[in-house]
């Protein structure tokens, strides 16, 4: 069964454009058909004046014949002082869509950590077994070197230490400003997460200890869920902007607005901060150090020379 | 016609071609992404309005001169589940490579073991 195992996979081709030609026309085929399509359902569309006409959209709060956009430009800088109106529409207008979004991304990222988690748990399970085919282990131990994962230089050791604090000032910058600037939880987050990972892909990423990140993240997570309920207890509903709204175009300005952005920042870096630990953690990919589990990568390695290798042990 | 509309169409359709065409799977997440990025450059372009500016209030600036800040908003939630799916759907592609060695969903009798 083995040998027949490894006759199959040298037929294992990079996996680029179809076998035959077939394939391949059919997808240009249809792609074209369906790029036209497209354009003749885009070609009439007036994009200049769409928002102006569509008037069904009305709130009814305000005078008459108001669309939302219209009511967000005309009114959002004093209903919720943010000088940013892309900032107060995502915060406050709709901050319960933006805590639905954050919790996919929890949800995505929960969904990688059951995606490793798995790995670990058949690799027991096989071990439990002990048949004879797993111990070729052994001679997986002693990795490819192009994929033996080795030492930064001291050039970017030294450059990565000198440029992590100023990217975490730049995310700090990009956090709080998130009601005057473009900018805000997410992309403050994102640059969050970006320096770690320089950190980690240099130092390695067992450096970061993972408890630390689920502690940030779900006490972030919590805080924007407090913040939703004592509006709707005392206020006049969920994630109602109860604090003093100031004068727009202040760094202490718009209310909750910058509080729940740097919680959403706090829970969005350490989110993707895990996701590229991670990341990091799988072999041939980074620099984790886990031989462990590099005998997951068994099948990549079938070549006959490897085989009897395992079986002379 | 306006510029967007041909630049939607064709991110579109090269998106939809690798999707269709190639069998690694990776390149099928790169199509996938790049359908995402024309969806979400129609949706900005609808919100767009002659002469606006960024919806940020600053001085010299009239508060009707902006463009409509509510698509913005929607496409800055669209981004992060994008993410979101990508790093997922990535992590099971890596997860497909342990167990087959292949990242192609073809089969090859491997599986029978």
């Amino acid at each position: 069964m083995y040998m027949s195992d490894t006759a199959v996979s040298g037929r294992n081709g990079p996996g680029g454009i179809g076998s035959g030609a077939g394939p391949s026309v059919i997808a240009a085929g249809l792609s074209i058909i369906f790029a036209i399509i497209l354009l003749s359902v885009l070609a009439p569309f007036d994009f200049d004046q769409s928002a102006r006409e569509n008037a069904e959209f009305d709130t009814g709060t305000t005078d008459g014949n108001v669309t939302v956009s219209e009511h967000y430009t005309a009114n959002g800088v004093n209903e919720t002082g943010s000088a940013n109106l892309v900032t107060s529409v995502v915060v406050d207008y709709r901050g319960f869509d933006t805590l639905g979004e954050v919790t996919v991304l929890f949800m995505a990222a929960t969904g990688l950590t059951l995606v490793y988690g798995l790995e670990k748990t058949s690799k027991r399970d096989e071990e439990g077994e002990g048949n004879g085919e797993e111990d070729d282990g052994e001679v997986e131990s002693d990795p490819d070197p192009a994929i033996r994962p080795t030492e930064a230089s001291l050039v970017v050791k030294a450059g990565s230490k000198m440029l992590f604090p100023l990217i975490m000032l730049f995310a700090a910058y990009i956090l709080v400003h998130g009601h005057l600037t473009p900018g805000g939880g997410f992309q403050g987050g994102v640059i969050i997460a970006s320096g770690i990972g320089l950190l980690m892909m240099v130092f390695g990423s067992e450096q970061v200890r993972s408890r630390t990140l689920h502690t940030v993240e779900s006490l972030s997570g919590a805080m924007f869920v407090v913040i939703g309920i004592i509006g709707l207890l005392l206020y006049d509903g969920f994630l109602h902007n109860f604090a003093d709204l100031g004068t727009p175009g202040d760094l202490l300005s718009a209310g909750l607005i910058p509080v729940i952005y740097i919680f959403v920042g706090f829970k969005v870096g350490s989110e993707l901060t895990s996701v590229i630990g991670k990341a990091l953690g799988i072999p041939a990919l980074g620099t984790g150090s886990s031989s462990d589990t590099r005998e997951e990568n068994e099948p990549e390695t079938h070549s006959p020379a490897v085989t009897p290798g395992g079986d002379a042990e | 016609m306006n510029p967007f509309v041909l630049l939607v169409v064709g991110l579109m359709t090269i998106g939809l071609y690798i999707v269709l065409s190639q069998k690694n799977l990776v390149k099928v997440l790169m199509g996938l992404a790049l359908m995402e990025t024309a969806v979400n450059i129609l949706i900005v372009a609808m919100g767009y309005t002659p002469g606006g500016t960024a919806p940020i209030l600053s001085d010299g600036v009239a508060s009707g001169a902006f463009v409509d800040p509510l698509p913005q908003a929607l496409v800055l939630t669209a981004i992060v589940i994008g993410v979101s799916i990508l790093a997922l759907a990535l992590s099971l592609v890596v997860r497909h490579f342990q167990a087959t060695g292949e990242v192609t969903l073809e089969y090859d009798g491997r599986w029978d073991e």
